[in-house]
């Protein structure tokens, strides 16, 4: 840039030079003009390089960073799942969060609160369990122990109704689960994933392959539902065989926890997908 | 939008045969302010794209628009080997253990097996506090059974408790329990297996004055859900351990 800039100068100067050569002394007030004349257009082009220059980067700035030619890829990712609805709820029970007796409580089939593969995925029928009931031990299953057996006396104390479950393979070779923990009551949820589950900057137990795993606050929650507190986490590095990502979701009366385990990186856009959807179906 | 596009059409058509003819001097310093122009959206578009590419990628959208109502066949409800609540939220008093054959019911067993708030307070030294800490508590309802097997008496208490918003009333029920049952010092615990904080206790010196509540000679406390279960064995002789243990162990299974 600033050698084409000043090559340009070169190119003009000389011919500067033969002018004021052959017009006459260099201290005419004729000359002083020209040189005056000089550094005002040089003056001019440095504005309008200026202007030309703010204005561009302004108006590129203030595009959508996904317009722009190379920023686009990071958008993609997306899985395509099938058009979710709320499942049927019986006729005297209201939606989780509209029923004012028992606040966050889930009258559907719990069956039916599970996300469902998205398509094109492998759909692993293990985790449906017996008649879409899954065995508190398949669950426990993903964690470490002594982290395991830790978990399961608290799920047995804190009073757990039953668990499903849904687990699919993308093309991409990731791997995702999702849990469903039904218990008696929103609060028992609450107290249960603020105090146990969900810690501030690690999970409460050790999830098999992520041993190491720390709360990943850079991820956003666009959902927006407000009823439904979230914390997700992400797995240290060095990654094992896999790396993995965790989120636990305090839904009303269930808690829900999403893993996805991948060879090289989980994306962040499915991930959060899975959350956003699953979420939505609690809600 | 028409003259403005004519106007440049015009000056270039014009300036590359107009202006190396008339004046150079003009001509240069058209060129150099265009060049310095050119350069400008250039070195604009160059700093944008950076400025761009350094923010966080804006996430496409993730949720589905406002979930539809399904309006398929009604759940069915489900039964009580698949949803605890169900069960415990139905006859509480066929959870708690049976009375062995050979055992008789003492009088002070509530015929009906229910015990209100207010005949649960009165199990405490101050029942007006103790029932309005159960107020607090969410307390919801407690079933009791009790037999008498000629050596000792028995009794089994199963409190329900609401959890609304004291998800812990139950764990908190049972836990204060324990600690009044371990202000007898001469007091042996052991953990309740299948619990995370149960325990069994057995008193050596049942009619001991240290004993919390004399004539007690062992006991055991748990919760489990929304349930806190209490066993009380009178007596004046001390109990084996088997003897507690395995009504404990049987009536936790039961829940």
């Amino acid at each position: 840039m600033s050698g084409t800039t000043s090559g340009e100068a070169g190119a003009a100067e000389p011919v500067l030079d033969e002018e004021s050569g052959a017009a006459s002394e260099p201290s005419s007030p004729r000359d002083r003009l020209r040189g005056a004349a000089s550094a005002l257009r040089w003056v001019t082009a440095a504005v309008v390089f200026a202007v030309a220059g703010t204005t561009t980067a302004y108006g590129v700035g203030r595009l959508d960073r996904g317009d722009l030619p190379g920023l686009a890829a990071e958008a993609d990712g997306l899985w395509e799942f099938p058009r979710l609805s709320s499942p049927p709820l019986p006729s005297d029970s209201p939606a989780p969060f509209a029923d004012e007796d028992r606040p966050g409580a889930h009258h559907a089939d719990p069956r039916a609160l599970v996300l469902p593969a998205p398509k094109g995925a492998v759909e692993d029928r293990a985790l449906r369990g017996s008649d879409g009931w899954l065995a508190t031990e398949d669950f426990l299953a993903e964690y470490v122990e002594p982290d395991r057996a830790a978990l399961g006396q608290l799920l047995v104390d804190s009073g757990l109704r039953h668990v499903t479950a849904r687990g699919w393979t993308t093309e991409d070779g990731t791997r995702t689960r999702v849990y469903l923990l039904h218990f008696g009551t929103a609060a028992v949820v609450d107290d249960l994933f603020h105090r146990h589950m969900a810690g501030l900057d690690a999970p409460g137990h050790r999830v098999r392959g992520a041993e190491r795993a720390v709360s990943d606050q850079e991820l956003p929650d666009t959902t927006g539902i407000e009823e439904i507190r979230r914390a997700v986490y992400d797995e240290t590095r060095p990654y094992g065989r896999e790396h993995v990502r965790q989120g636990y979701l305090s839904a009303g009366d269930v808690l829900a926890v999403v893993l996805q385990s991948r060879e090289g990186t989980v994306g962040t856009v499915p991930f959060l997908q899975t959350l956003a959807l699953q979420s939505q179906l609690l809600t | 939008m028409k003259s403005p596009l004519k106007c440049l059409v015009k000056s270039l058509v014009k300036s590359p045969l107009k202006s190396p003819v008339k004046s150079p001097v003009k001509s240069r310093r058209r060129h150099l302010i265009a060049l310095a122009a050119a350069l400008g959206v250039v070195a604009g578009a160059g700093a944008g794209y950076v400025v761009q590419a350094a923010r966080e990628p804006k996430l496409p959208t993730l949720v589905q628009s406002p979930l539809p109502q399904a309006r398929g066949p009604q759940p069915e409800p489900l039964t009580e080997a698949l949803d605890r609540k169900v069960r415990n939220d139905g006859d509480l008093r066929e959870l708690l253990l049976k009375k062995p054959s050979g055992a008789t019911t003492p009088d002070w067993v509530a015929s009906q097996g229910w015990m209100d708030r207010a005949g649960y307070a009165d199990l405490s030294d101050e029942p007006e506090a103790f029932e309005t800490h159960l107020t607090e508590q969410e307390f919801f309802r407690a079933a009791v059974t009790g037999w008498d097997t000629g050596d000792h008496q028995v009794e089994i208490l199963l409190a329900q408790f609401e959890q609304r918003e004291a998800p812990a009333a139950p764990a908190d029920d049972s836990s204060s329990s324990r600690y009044w049952a371990e202000t007898d010092p001469d007091v042996r615990s052991r953990p309740l297996p299948g619990t995370g904080e149960g325990k069994v206790y057995v008193h050596p010196k049942p009619s001991a004055e240290a004993n919390a509540l004399p004539g007690v000679s062992a006991e055991a406390h748990a919760s489990r859900g929304d349930l806190s279960l209490h066993i009380w064995i009178y007596g004046d002789d001390p109990v084996p351990w088997r003897t507690i243990m395995d009504l404990a162990e049987r009536q936790m299974e039961r829940l």
